[in-house]
């Protein structure tokens, strides 16, 4: 009988064995039961292993850690020479990138596949890199006129103008959170959505002013508009078409 | 901004929970675990075009904390501030009772060298392959299983005893 070594059993455990060794290690352990225990003591070792940092892929996720990726915080809080000399990079040249990081950030899981995204209910899903109105915010999107909409309405439409993609693109705010969507392909892509404290006033009336809106939201919008934002009567009837340019 | 910078960093807040976890296993302490990730971030983003699309972000990523944490390693051996494993305890928090197991695993994996930890957080944690593994680590494969194998004598020697007797019972 072959007498097989330890690094064998690991890379069996690891599934590292081509199919040959691996058929014949299966046989070898079906008659063996010494050999089934030292196999067993190394898948137990690599079962308990990865069990002991399974917990934490549940924790939650620290702040400054998602700052980090939106080029935001400070360098890490503990002393550390080699550490310190990233965080002063940070803040010098990301502050150009923020808006774009903060879309990253909620794309988040979804990039292959239509994924809801975290903490937007099911307004927003992350499909193929991008980041699609759904539900009350795509309906809002599409039948809501900044001139004529409830002050109340979760999702409350701003401006509406043709981007220099020459496309229909509105602002919105829901309750934590502004953005900037454009309909293109049947979708109202969301190009942008920072989160925005207490979008509303007090009294839950809000009107959304170019001034009111985030940053990012607002540079995103400078760099797309093409000649003024609609008017009411424009808007109308952008509506009325379905959000296409016709001629 | 272009689609591929937008994956990018979509990618990475993806990847971040993986990356907790292996900063986790090879840095013995929460703290600095978490501080690895974001000095891994920061570098990811501000050398992005050096990884090259259809290569694995997360293999780029594991190799930039393995590298991060070797110069942090190296940086703190000169400042004798080495944390020494009395340090930790408090990697446990609140679930030891449930998980004594795993509270050995972890307390084991603190007294191996660091580059077994590597070996260990790589493949055993975080599941690479040994060509992934040995990739992000830039050394052979045989180096890779050589080392594997001495991490693992070590831990089944650290874990001997009532540990790993219950883990055979279950």
């Amino acid at each position: 009988m072959t007498r097989f070594s330890d690094e064998t059993l690991m890379a069996f455990v690891d599934r590292e064995l081509d199919a040959a060794s691996t058929a014949a290690l299966e046989a070898a352990i079906a008659r063996d039961p010494e050999l089934a225990a030292r196999v067993a003591r190394q898948r137990n070792l690599r079962f308990a292993v990865h069990a002991a940092y399974e917990p934490v892929l549940e924790e939650p996720m620290p702040q400054r850690l998602l700052d980090a990726t939106r080029g935001k915080g400070a360098s890490p809080a503990r002393e550390s020479t080699t550490w310190r000399l990233f965080g002063d990079w940070t803040r010098f040249q990301w502050g150009a990138i923020a808006a774009s990081i903060t879309l990253g950030l909620l794309i988040g899981a979804g990039l292959w596949r239509e994924a809801p995204v975290a903490g937007m209910g099911a307004d927003l899903v992350a499909h193929r890199g991008q980041l699609l109105a759904r539900g009350a915010l795509a309906r809002a999107l599409a039948e809501q006129l900044a001139s004529a909409q409830p002050s109340d309405a979760a999702v409350q439409i701003g401006l509406t103008f043709v981007s220099n993609a020459g496309e229909y693109c509105r602002t919105f705010a829901l309750e934590k959170a502004a953005g900037l969507a454009c309909k293109g392909d049947g979708d109202w892509r969301v190009e942008v959505i920072a989160q925005q404290e207490s979008s509303r006033g007090s009294g839950g009336e809000y009107r959304m002013a170019a001034a009111g809106l985030p940053p990012a939201v607002l540079n995103t919008m400078k760099d797309r508009i093409q000649g003024d934002a609609l008017d009411a009567e424009a808007e109308r009837a952008a509506q009325q078409r379905g959000w296409t340019r016709g001629q | 901004m272009t689609p591929t910078e937008e994956l990018f960093r979509a990618e990475l807040v993806a990847l971040l929970p993986r990356l907790r976890r292996f900063g986790r296993a090879i840095t013995r302490h929460r703290e600095d675990a978490d501080d690895l990730v974001q000095v891994a971030v920061v570098r990811a983003l501000t050398r992005r075009e050096q990884w090259e699309p259809g290569t694995r972000l997360l293999s780029w990523m594991f190799r930039i904390m393995n590298n991060a944490w070797i110069d942090e390693v190296r940086s703190r051996k000169r400042r004798d501030h080495l944390l020494s494993s009395e340090d930790l305890e408090n990697v446990a928090s609140a679930s030891a009772e449930q998980h004594i197991e795993s509270l050995e695993v972890r307390k084991a994996m603190e007294r191996l060298n660091e580059d077994q930890r590597m070996v260990v957080g790589l493949v055993l944690v975080e599941g690479l392959s040994y060509k992934e593994a040995a990739q992000v680590l830039d050394i052979p494969i045989g180096t890779l299983t050589s080392r594997l194998a001495r991490a693992r004598d070590q831990l089944q020697a650290l874990l001997a005893g009532p540990a790993v007797n219950r883990m055979e019972t279950a």
